[in-house]
């Protein structure tokens, strides 16, 4: 059976993208490589365009069976049916895969670690810096589907609808993104939020747009601010008033709204200590993060699901 | 959770928190972060 290495990413997420896919036979054998860059996109969707690379390729040369490994666990759980797609940028690119497996007929994928998908890695690195292989003509954004072109069109003249996602729209203005990075600059530096006026002086823009920023950021779960009030209360992991999770750093303290963001706040600034106690028992409990690697003793406890994460971001 | 993965996991959520192009995640890339560390279990389905 022909298998299909395949693998997609970004540099930055969304970012320059890119593509590669590995086309071997039976035995191993090389059949054919193909790498292309999409522009900017986010990791999934370039994941999901080198899946539909693959299932073109096998649908062009008439195979009726593919065989697909991906170190994309989403992308393969996904195609399995066990995750659903809710993402509305990668749902029509899932929809375009099982036109195209309808197509081929048995198409099965597996997952498989990165490092037995070094080629395909290899590939996609290539696209993701603008190299192209494999087929000459690029995909161009708007052009007609394969479908209407009937079922014989030949290798290197694919064309593919456009997807909204590859566009990846950025959700925030310039002075929002400006309040972000200012957050969460002073929470570095000083180990506390700033206020309406600290920011509005800082970027040279009045409170109100300032405010608006804010609500903006608080909307995208970017940022919490104190109930009916414009005090920031977190920018996670940092948190703006005293927890049970005082993080230690080159001798300032910043506090963090639960352990794992203790280790976040030390993967942000480097290293760290933070002296806790359990939660169940009140036993002393010390991380620390140094020269990359944590220690300490005890283990993390989640008390909800991600899914209900902001029910109550106060309670997590 | 064993604090080495907990470590992985505020690694790969936090990564690029600071810089000026961060974007909120999709329902899917959260996922990515769960499953990249080891969290593949139906509590982590986003």
């Amino acid at each position: 059976m022909i298998v299909a290495y395949i693998d997609g990413g970004a540099r930055g997420n969304p970012g320059p993208a890119g593509f590669g896919v590995r086309i071997e036979n039976d035995g191993g054998t090389l059949v054919e490589e193909i790498s292309e860059p999409i522009g900017r996109a986010t990791n999934n969707v370039a994941e999901y365009r080198g899946l539909l690379a693959a299932l073109e390729w096998a649908k062009q040369h008439g195979h009726r069976k593919l065989h697909v490994r991906s170190d994309s666990q989403l992308l393969i759980q996904q195609m399995k049916g066990i995750y659903k797609v809710r993402s509305p940028g990668l749902q029509p690119l899932h929809e375009e895969a099982r036109r195209l497996i309808a197509d081929i007929g048995r198409v099965t994928f597996e997952y498989v670690p990165r490092e037995r998908n070094a080629h395909a890695d290899r590939l996609a690195n290539m696209a993701m810096d603008g190299e192209r292989v494999g087929r000459s003509q690029p995909a161009r954004a708007g052009a007609a589907p394969p479908a209407a072109a009937g079922g014989d069109v030949p290798a290197g003249e694919v064309t593919r609808p456009s997807f909204p996602e590859a566009a990846a729209a950025d959700p925030f203005t310039p002075a929002e993104r400006g309040v972000r990075v200012l957050v969460y600059r002073h929470f570095v530096e000083t180990a506390r939020a700033p206020d309406i006026g600290t920011i509005a002086a800082a970027l040279q823009i009045d409170q109100q747009t300032v405010i608006a920023a804010l609500r903006k950021l608080v909307a995208a779960h970017a940022l919490v601010m104190a109930p009916a009030s414009t005090t920031i209360w977190m920018a996670h992991p940092f948190s703006a008033v005293p927890t049970a999770y005082p993080v230690a750093v080159r001798g300032r303290t910043y506090w963090a709204n639960c352990a794992w963001d203790a280790a976040g706040v030390m993967a942000l600034l480097g290293g760290g200590e933070t002296r806790t106690r359990c939660p169940e028992c009140g036993e002393p409990l010390t991380i620390a993060a140094h020269e990359g690697r944590i220690s300490g003793n005890g283990v993390a406890h989640f008390a909800v699901p991600p899914q209900r994460f902001w029910d109550n971001i106060a309670y997590t | 959770m064993p604090l080495d993965q907990l470590w992985d996991l505020a690694r790969r959520w936090y990564a690029n928190r600071l810089d000026d192009g961060w974007l909120p995640r999709t329902p899917e890339e959260t996922e990515q972060v769960f499953v990249s560390a080891g969290l593949t279990g139906a509590f982590w389905r986003v």
